[in-house]
Protein backbone atom coordinates (compact mmCIF):
# COMPACT_ATOMS: atom_id res chain seq x y z
CA UNK A 1 0.00 0.00 0.00
CA UNK A 2 3.30 2.57 0.32
CA UNK A 3 3.55 2.60 -3.31
CA UNK A 4 3.40 6.72 -4.47
CA UNK A 5 1.41 5.47 -7.49
CA UNK A 6 -1.27 3.94 -4.72
CA UNK A 7 -0.98 6.95 -2.45
CA UNK A 8 -1.77 9.03 -5.77
CA UNK A 9 -4.93 6.71 -6.20
CA UNK A 10 -5.97 7.06 -2.55
CA UNK A 11 -5.68 11.29 -2.68
CA UNK A 12 -7.13 11.57 -6.20
CA UNK A 13 -10.52 9.03 -5.13
CA UNK A 14 -10.77 9.17 -1.27
CA UNK A 15 -9.16 12.14 0.30
CA UNK A 16 -11.98 14.31 -2.15
CA UNK A 17 -14.59 13.42 0.27
CA UNK A 18 -13.02 14.35 3.53
CA UNK A 19 -15.09 17.26 3.88
CA UNK A 20 -17.95 14.60 3.63
CA UNK A 21 -16.60 12.39 6.07
CA UNK A 22 -15.49 15.56 8.49
CA UNK A 23 -19.18 16.91 8.37
CA UNK A 24 -21.16 13.42 9.14
CA UNK A 25 -18.26 13.12 11.95
CA UNK A 26 -18.77 16.43 13.04
CA UNK A 27 -22.88 15.88 13.19
CA UNK A 28 -22.48 12.54 14.89
CA UNK A 29 -20.57 13.42 17.71
CA UNK A 30 -21.51 16.93 18.01
CA UNK A 31 -17.51 18.11 18.61
CA UNK A 32 -14.87 19.70 16.67
CA UNK A 33 -11.96 18.33 18.11
CA UNK A 34 -13.37 14.65 18.54
CA UNK A 35 -14.15 14.84 14.90
CA UNK A 36 -11.22 15.86 13.16
CA UNK A 37 -9.57 12.80 15.62
CA UNK A 38 -12.29 10.64 14.35
CA UNK A 39 -11.59 11.62 10.94
CA UNK A 40 -8.54 11.37 10.52
CA UNK A 41 -8.51 7.53 12.07
CA UNK A 42 -11.12 6.63 9.91
CA UNK A 43 -9.30 8.08 6.96
CA UNK A 44 -5.70 6.20 8.11
CA UNK A 45 -7.88 3.15 8.47
CA UNK A 46 -9.05 3.60 4.52
CA UNK A 47 -5.73 4.38 3.89
CA UNK A 48 -4.22 1.00 5.20
CA UNK A 49 -7.38 -1.44 3.61
CA UNK A 50 -7.30 1.10 0.44
CA UNK A 51 -6.05 -2.52 -1.35
CA UNK A 52 -8.57 -4.11 0.28
CA UNK A 53 -11.26 -1.45 -1.60
CA UNK A 54 -12.67 -3.28 -4.39
CA UNK A 55 -14.07 -0.21 -6.39
CA UNK A 56 -17.12 1.65 -6.59
CA UNK A 57 -18.61 4.48 -4.31
CA UNK A 58 -15.46 5.63 -2.59
CA UNK A 59 -17.41 8.50 -0.83
CA UNK A 60 -19.84 6.05 0.82
CA UNK A 61 -16.89 3.39 1.74
CA UNK A 62 -15.15 6.94 3.27
CA UNK A 63 -18.64 7.36 5.50
CA UNK A 64 -19.15 3.86 6.23
CA UNK A 65 -15.72 4.07 8.01
CA UNK A 66 -16.31 7.05 9.37
CA UNK A 67 -19.41 6.24 10.91
CA UNK A 68 -18.20 2.89 12.23
CA UNK A 69 -15.78 5.01 14.45
CA UNK A 70 -18.13 7.09 15.14
CA UNK A 71 -20.78 5.16 16.77
CA UNK A 72 -17.60 2.98 18.48
CA UNK A 73 -16.62 6.29 20.02
CA UNK A 74 -20.18 7.72 20.68
CA UNK A 75 -20.62 4.10 22.52
CA UNK A 76 -17.81 4.27 24.47
CA UNK A 77 -18.74 7.46 25.96
CA UNK A 78 -22.15 7.46 26.05
CA UNK A 79 -23.83 7.67 29.26
CA UNK A 80 -26.98 5.41 30.25
CA UNK A 81 -29.61 8.16 29.44
CA UNK A 82 -28.62 8.82 25.96
CA UNK A 83 -29.36 5.09 25.23
CA UNK A 84 -32.77 5.64 25.95
CA UNK A 85 -34.94 5.37 22.91
CA UNK A 86 -36.35 8.68 21.78
CA UNK A 87 -39.73 9.66 23.98
CA UNK A 88 -42.19 11.41 21.46
CA UNK A 89 -44.73 12.11 24.34
CA UNK A 90 -42.03 14.18 26.62
CA UNK A 91 -40.38 15.50 23.65
CA UNK A 92 -43.24 17.24 22.32
CA UNK A 93 -44.48 18.47 25.50
CA UNK A 94 -41.27 19.81 26.17
CA UNK A 95 -41.85 21.42 22.56
CA UNK A 96 -45.34 23.03 23.38
CA UNK A 97 -43.78 24.17 26.40
CA UNK A 98 -41.04 26.16 24.64
CA UNK A 99 -43.53 26.82 21.94
CA UNK A 100 -45.14 29.09 23.99
CA UNK A 101 -42.80 32.03 24.14
CA UNK A 102 -42.75 34.37 21.36
CA UNK A 103 -39.05 34.68 21.72
CA UNK A 104 -38.76 31.54 19.77
CA UNK A 105 -39.60 33.40 16.84
CA UNK A 106 -36.46 35.41 17.49
CA UNK A 107 -34.42 32.36 17.93
CA UNK A 108 -35.50 30.77 14.64
CA UNK A 109 -31.85 32.06 13.17
CA UNK A 110 -28.74 29.75 12.05
CA UNK A 111 -27.68 29.20 15.89
CA UNK A 112 -30.89 27.83 16.62
CA UNK A 113 -31.58 25.29 13.59
CA UNK A 114 -28.32 24.17 14.29
CA UNK A 115 -28.77 23.58 18.13
CA UNK A 116 -32.37 21.88 17.36
CA UNK A 117 -30.21 19.57 14.98
CA UNK A 118 -28.01 18.51 17.43
CA UNK A 119 -30.70 17.75 20.30
CA UNK A 120 -32.23 15.31 17.59
CA UNK A 121 -31.55 11.81 18.60
CA UNK A 122 -28.33 10.23 16.61
CA UNK A 123 -30.80 8.20 14.42
CA UNK A 124 -32.65 11.28 13.66
CA UNK A 125 -30.35 13.26 12.85
CA UNK A 126 -27.74 11.11 11.14
CA UNK A 127 -30.66 10.66 8.45
CA UNK A 128 -31.04 14.47 7.92
CA UNK A 129 -27.41 15.26 7.70
CA UNK A 130 -26.82 12.30 4.79
CA UNK A 131 -29.92 13.42 2.57
CA UNK A 132 -30.32 17.44 3.59
CA UNK A 133 -26.53 18.08 3.66
CA UNK A 134 -25.39 15.40 1.58
CA UNK A 135 -27.35 15.18 -0.48
CA UNK A 136 -27.78 11.41 -0.19
CA UNK A 137 -30.99 9.07 -2.09
CA UNK A 138 -32.72 7.38 0.70
CA UNK A 139 -31.62 4.32 -1.01
CA UNK A 140 -27.95 5.34 -0.05
CA UNK A 141 -28.61 6.30 3.56
CA UNK A 142 -30.21 2.64 3.66
CA UNK A 143 -26.92 1.19 2.51
CA UNK A 144 -25.00 3.22 4.84
CA UNK A 145 -26.55 2.91 8.02
CA UNK A 146 -27.85 -0.74 7.32
CA UNK A 147 -31.65 0.03 8.38
CA UNK A 148 -34.25 -0.66 5.19
CA UNK A 149 -35.30 2.47 3.22
CA UNK A 150 -38.77 2.37 4.84
CA UNK A 151 -36.95 2.95 8.07
CA UNK A 152 -34.64 5.87 6.77
CA UNK A 153 -38.14 7.63 5.66
CA UNK A 154 -39.75 7.76 8.69
CA UNK A 155 -36.62 8.79 10.69
CA UNK A 156 -36.51 11.23 8.21
CA UNK A 157 -39.87 12.06 8.39
CA UNK A 158 -39.89 12.06 12.65
CA UNK A 159 -36.39 14.15 12.45
CA UNK A 160 -38.21 16.77 10.04
CA UNK A 161 -41.15 16.69 12.02
CA UNK A 162 -39.68 17.71 15.43
CA UNK A 163 -38.22 20.46 13.72
CA UNK A 164 -40.54 21.90 11.76
CA UNK A 165 -43.46 21.56 15.36
CA UNK A 166 -40.18 23.77 16.87
CA UNK A 167 -40.30 26.42 14.08
CA UNK A 168 -43.38 26.41 12.40
CA UNK A 169 -44.74 29.79 13.39
CA UNK A 170 -41.56 32.17 11.89
CA UNK A 171 -41.25 29.40 8.98
CA UNK A 172 -45.13 29.54 8.49
CA UNK A 173 -44.70 33.48 8.59
CA UNK A 174 -42.01 33.26 6.43
CA UNK A 175 -43.38 30.63 3.99
CA UNK A 176 -45.90 33.15 3.17
CA UNK A 177 -44.62 36.56 2.36
CA UNK B 1 -55.39 9.96 -2.21
CA UNK B 2 -56.65 11.05 1.80
CA UNK B 3 -54.83 12.97 3.40
CA UNK B 4 -53.29 10.69 5.05
CA UNK B 5 -51.49 8.76 2.64
CA UNK B 6 -50.94 12.50 1.10
CA UNK B 7 -49.17 13.25 4.54
CA UNK B 8 -47.10 9.93 4.66
CA UNK B 9 -45.61 11.14 1.21
CA UNK B 10 -45.03 14.45 1.80
CA UNK B 11 -41.01 13.72 2.40
CA UNK B 12 -40.82 11.28 -0.24
CA UNK B 13 -42.52 14.23 -2.11
CA UNK B 14 -39.35 16.62 -1.07
CA UNK B 15 -37.12 14.25 -1.43
CA UNK B 16 -38.13 12.93 -5.12
CA UNK B 17 -38.26 9.45 -4.46
CA UNK B 18 -42.05 8.98 -5.36
CA UNK B 19 -41.52 8.31 -9.03
CA UNK B 20 -43.80 9.62 -11.54
CA UNK B 21 -47.10 8.29 -10.78
CA UNK B 22 -46.76 8.79 -7.23
CA UNK B 23 -45.54 12.25 -7.76
CA UNK B 24 -48.78 12.98 -10.24
CA UNK B 25 -51.13 11.86 -7.50
CA UNK B 26 -49.35 14.00 -4.45
CA UNK B 27 -49.71 17.36 -6.91
CA UNK B 28 -53.38 16.57 -7.52
CA UNK B 29 -54.51 16.51 -4.28
CA UNK B 30 -52.07 19.16 -3.12
CA UNK B 31 -53.75 21.26 -5.21
CA UNK B 32 -57.34 20.88 -3.98
CA UNK B 33 -56.21 20.10 -0.51
CA UNK B 34 -55.15 23.25 1.67
CA UNK B 35 -54.68 22.05 5.00
CA UNK B 36 -52.10 19.46 2.82
CA UNK B 37 -50.72 21.99 0.79
CA UNK B 38 -49.94 24.29 3.87
CA UNK B 39 -48.50 21.30 5.65
CA UNK B 40 -46.15 21.00 2.10
CA UNK B 41 -45.35 24.51 2.67
CA UNK B 42 -43.60 24.32 6.30
CA UNK B 43 -41.39 21.45 4.98
CA UNK B 44 -40.76 23.52 1.87
CA UNK B 45 -39.97 26.34 4.40
CA UNK B 46 -38.06 24.28 7.07
CA UNK B 47 -35.47 23.03 3.74
CA UNK B 48 -35.22 26.22 2.41
CA UNK B 49 -33.86 27.53 6.24
CA UNK B 50 -31.84 24.52 6.36
CA UNK B 51 -29.87 25.66 3.15
CA UNK B 52 -29.46 28.92 3.71
CA UNK B 53 -28.21 28.01 7.32
CA UNK B 54 -24.62 26.93 6.43
CA UNK B 55 -25.22 24.16 8.27
CA UNK B 56 -22.66 21.98 6.22
CA UNK B 57 -19.05 21.55 8.29
CA UNK B 58 -16.29 21.91 5.80
CA UNK B 59 -13.19 20.19 7.02
CA UNK B 60 -10.60 21.83 8.22
CA UNK B 61 -7.20 22.83 6.59
CA UNK B 62 -4.91 21.43 9.69
CA UNK B 63 -7.10 17.99 9.30
CA UNK B 64 -5.68 18.05 5.99
CA UNK B 65 -2.47 18.46 6.72
CA UNK B 66 -2.12 15.98 9.74
CA UNK B 67 -3.24 13.56 7.53
CA UNK B 68 -0.76 13.74 4.70
CA UNK B 69 1.34 13.67 7.95
CA UNK B 70 0.23 10.67 9.32
CA UNK B 71 -0.10 8.82 5.52
CA UNK B 72 4.14 9.67 4.93
CA UNK B 73 4.89 7.93 8.49
CA UNK B 74 2.63 4.90 7.82
CA UNK B 75 4.67 5.05 4.41
CA UNK B 76 7.69 5.33 5.76
CA UNK B 77 7.46 2.24 8.15
CA UNK B 78 9.84 -0.16 7.13
CA UNK B 79 7.37 -3.15 8.05
CA UNK B 80 3.62 -2.99 7.17
CA UNK B 81 0.78 -3.48 9.69
CA UNK B 82 -1.15 -6.27 8.05
CA UNK B 83 -4.46 -5.08 6.64
CA UNK B 84 -7.17 -3.92 8.48
CA UNK B 85 -10.66 -5.66 8.69
CA UNK B 86 -13.23 -3.63 8.66
CA UNK B 87 -15.87 -3.93 11.49
CA UNK B 88 -18.66 -4.09 8.84
CA UNK B 89 -18.10 -4.42 4.98
CA UNK B 90 -20.91 -6.69 4.34
CA UNK B 91 -23.05 -3.56 2.24
CA UNK B 92 -20.29 -2.78 -0.33
CA UNK B 93 -18.80 -6.50 -0.75
CA UNK B 94 -22.77 -7.73 -1.71
CA UNK B 95 -23.86 -5.41 -3.59
CA UNK B 96 -27.12 -5.57 -5.93
CA UNK B 97 -27.24 -5.68 -9.28
CA UNK B 98 -28.54 -2.39 -9.64
CA UNK B 99 -25.66 -0.79 -7.16
CA UNK B 100 -22.79 -2.79 -8.40
CA UNK B 101 -23.67 -0.86 -12.10
CA UNK B 102 -23.85 2.60 -10.61
CA UNK B 103 -20.45 1.96 -7.95
CA UNK B 104 -18.70 0.73 -11.64
CA UNK B 105 -20.07 3.78 -13.41
CA UNK B 106 -19.03 6.39 -11.02
CA UNK B 107 -15.84 4.49 -10.15
CA UNK B 108 -15.26 4.71 -14.25
CA UNK B 109 -16.10 8.47 -14.24
CA UNK B 110 -13.98 8.30 -11.25
CA UNK B 111 -10.77 6.85 -12.95
CA UNK B 112 -10.97 8.57 -16.25
CA UNK B 113 -11.44 11.69 -14.01
CA UNK B 114 -8.44 11.15 -12.14
CA UNK B 115 -6.25 9.69 -15.00
CA UNK B 116 -6.80 12.74 -16.82
CA UNK B 117 -5.82 14.85 -13.72
CA UNK B 118 -2.65 12.49 -13.41
CA UNK B 119 -1.43 11.62 -16.96
CA UNK B 120 -2.19 14.89 -18.96
CA UNK B 121 0.62 13.39 -21.49
CA UNK B 122 0.92 9.83 -21.60
CA UNK B 123 4.37 9.30 -22.61
CA UNK B 124 5.86 13.02 -22.86
CA UNK B 125 6.16 13.11 -19.21
CA UNK B 126 5.96 9.45 -17.58
CA UNK B 127 7.48 10.94 -13.97
CA UNK B 128 5.00 13.30 -13.87
CA UNK B 129 2.25 12.09 -11.56
CA UNK B 130 5.13 10.94 -9.30
CA UNK B 131 6.86 14.55 -9.30
CA UNK B 132 3.28 16.27 -8.54
CA UNK B 133 3.15 13.92 -5.72
CA UNK B 134 6.40 14.54 -4.23
CA UNK B 135 6.22 18.30 -5.17
CA UNK B 136 2.59 18.81 -3.67
CA UNK B 137 4.21 16.50 0.00
CA UNK B 138 6.57 19.54 0.04
CA UNK B 139 4.20 21.94 0.08
CA UNK B 140 2.11 20.24 2.47
CA UNK B 141 5.20 19.70 4.95
CA UNK B 142 5.93 23.21 4.35
CA UNK B 143 2.99 24.55 6.10
CA UNK B 144 3.70 23.00 9.04
CA UNK B 145 5.36 24.53 11.62
CA UNK B 146 8.96 25.72 10.71
CA UNK B 147 9.18 24.27 7.84
CA UNK B 148 8.51 27.25 5.46
CA UNK B 149 12.04 28.89 5.18
CA UNK B 150 15.52 28.61 6.26
CA UNK B 151 15.72 32.27 4.54
CA UNK B 152 12.96 34.31 6.07
CA UNK B 153 13.21 37.72 4.03
CA UNK B 154 11.00 39.62 1.64
CA UNK B 155 13.86 40.96 0.39
CA UNK B 156 15.46 39.48 -2.41
CA UNK B 157 18.93 40.55 -2.87
CA UNK B 158 18.85 38.29 0.63
CA UNK B 159 17.08 35.19 -0.35
CA UNK B 160 19.02 35.06 -3.44
CA UNK B 161 22.91 35.23 -2.51
CA UNK B 162 21.50 32.59 0.11
CA UNK B 163 20.87 29.98 -2.24
CA UNK B 164 24.69 30.49 -3.69
CA UNK B 165 26.76 27.60 -2.16
CA UNK B 166 24.17 25.68 -1.29
CA UNK B 167 22.74 24.33 -4.63
CA UNK B 168 24.55 23.75 -8.43
CA UNK B 169 22.59 26.28 -9.98
CA UNK B 170 21.32 29.57 -9.19
CA UNK B 171 17.52 30.29 -8.61
CA UNK B 172 16.38 33.22 -10.30
CA UNK B 173 13.89 35.01 -7.21
CA UNK B 174 11.76 38.31 -8.87
CA UNK B 175 10.57 40.74 -7.00
CA UNK B 176 6.87 41.19 -7.79
CA UNK B 177 6.07 43.21 -4.37
CA UNK B 178 4.08 45.57 -6.36
CA UNK B 179 2.03 43.03 -8.02
CA UNK B 180 0.83 42.13 -4.68
CA UNK B 181 2.73 38.73 -4.13
CA UNK B 182 5.02 39.35 -1.51
CA UNK B 183 8.16 37.29 -0.82
CA UNK B 184 8.50 35.82 2.15
CA UNK B 185 11.54 33.38 2.35
CA UNK B 186 13.23 30.65 0.61
CA UNK B 187 14.79 27.16 1.26
CA UNK B 188 16.21 24.27 0.25
CA UNK B 189 14.42 20.85 -0.73
CA UNK B 190 14.55 17.90 -2.35
CA UNK B 191 12.79 16.17 -4.76
CA UNK B 192 13.34 13.67 -7.37
CA UNK B 193 16.68 12.91 -5.29
CA UNK B 194 17.86 15.78 -5.90
CA UNK B 195 18.37 19.86 -4.06
CA UNK B 196 15.93 22.08 -5.26
CA UNK B 197 15.11 25.90 -4.64
CA UNK B 198 12.01 26.39 -2.78
CA UNK B 199 11.36 30.55 -2.90
CA UNK B 200 7.83 31.05 -0.87
CA UNK B 201 5.49 34.25 -1.88
CA UNK B 202 2.72 34.99 -0.33
CA UNK B 203 -0.92 36.36 -1.47
CA UNK B 204 -3.22 37.58 1.43
CA UNK B 205 -3.67 34.55 3.62
CA UNK B 206 -2.20 31.85 0.94
CA UNK B 207 1.15 30.67 0.67
CA UNK B 208 2.68 29.66 -2.70
CA UNK B 209 5.74 27.66 -3.38
CA UNK B 210 7.55 27.82 -6.24
CA UNK B 211 10.02 25.38 -6.36
CA UNK B 212 12.92 25.17 -9.10
CA UNK B 213 15.66 22.74 -10.33
CA UNK B 214 17.94 22.88 -13.66
CA UNK B 215 16.43 21.02 -16.69
CA UNK B 216 17.90 20.94 -20.23
CA UNK B 217 14.16 20.23 -21.86
CA UNK B 218 11.53 23.02 -22.28
CA UNK B 219 8.31 21.86 -21.40
CA UNK B 220 5.02 23.84 -22.09
CA UNK B 221 2.73 25.52 -18.81
CA UNK B 222 0.88 22.99 -17.59
CA UNK B 223 -2.21 23.22 -14.82
CA UNK B 224 -3.13 20.56 -12.25
CA UNK B 225 -5.61 20.85 -9.56
CA UNK B 226 -4.86 17.98 -6.76
CA UNK B 227 -6.71 17.81 -3.41
CA UNK B 228 -7.33 20.95 -3.51
CA UNK B 229 -3.93 22.93 -4.26
CA UNK B 230 -3.52 24.49 -7.90
CA UNK B 231 -0.18 23.29 -9.26
CA UNK B 232 1.13 25.25 -12.42
CA UNK B 233 4.47 24.03 -13.97
CA UNK B 234 6.87 24.56 -17.05
CA UNK B 235 10.25 24.65 -17.65
CA UNK B 236 12.30 26.82 -20.01
CA UNK B 237 15.75 29.00 -20.10
CA UNK B 238 17.38 25.68 -18.34
CA UNK B 239 15.16 25.82 -15.30
CA UNK B 240 11.79 23.62 -14.44
CA UNK B 241 9.37 25.56 -12.20
CA UNK B 242 6.71 24.02 -10.11
CA UNK B 243 4.26 26.77 -8.74
CA UNK B 244 2.01 25.17 -5.80
CA UNK B 245 -0.68 27.10 -3.90
CA UNK B 246 -4.19 26.28 -2.16
CA UNK B 247 -4.76 29.82 -3.98
CA UNK B 248 -7.48 29.78 -6.41
CA UNK B 249 -6.17 29.04 -10.20
CA UNK B 250 -6.57 32.44 -11.63
CA UNK B 251 -4.59 34.26 -9.56
CA UNK B 252 -1.93 31.07 -9.69
CA UNK B 253 -2.06 31.73 -12.94
CA UNK B 254 -1.44 35.73 -12.78
CA UNK B 255 1.44 35.04 -10.14
CA UNK B 256 3.25 32.05 -13.04
CA UNK B 257 2.73 35.01 -15.58
CA UNK B 258 4.54 37.46 -14.15
CA UNK B 259 7.26 34.81 -13.23
CA UNK B 260 7.44 33.70 -16.46
CA UNK B 261 7.83 37.47 -17.80
CA UNK B 262 10.31 38.20 -15.20
CA UNK B 263 12.79 35.37 -15.69
CA UNK B 264 11.91 35.37 -19.54
CA UNK B 265 14.11 38.66 -19.57
CA UNK B 266 16.49 37.85 -16.91
CA UNK B 267 17.63 34.15 -17.06
CA UNK B 268 18.91 31.88 -14.92
CA UNK B 269 22.18 31.44 -14.39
Amino acid sequence: MDSPEQRARFEGLVLPHLSAAYNLARWLVRNPQDAEDLVQEASMKAFRSFDAFRGGDCRAWLLAIVRNSCYTFLGRRRKPEEKVEFDEQQHSSESAAATQESILIEEANRESLKQALEELSVEFREAIVLRELEGLSYREISDLTEVPVGTVMSRLSRGRQQLRDRFAPPLRKEGRE
Amino acid sequence: MSCENTRSMIHGYLDDELGLDGTMAFERHVAECPSCSLELEDYKALRAKMRNSSLYYQAPAELRVRIHQAMGEFSGQESKRPVEKLSKPSWWQQPTLAWAFAAFACGAVLLVLTSSIWMPRIGENSRAPLLAQEVLDSHVRSLMADHLFDVPSSDHHTVKPWFDGKLDFSPPVPNLDSQGFVLAGGRLDYLEGRPVAAVVYRRRQHVINLFMWPESRETSTKTEMHNGYNMIHWSSGGTEYWAVSDLNQQELQEFVSLIQTQTARAPAK
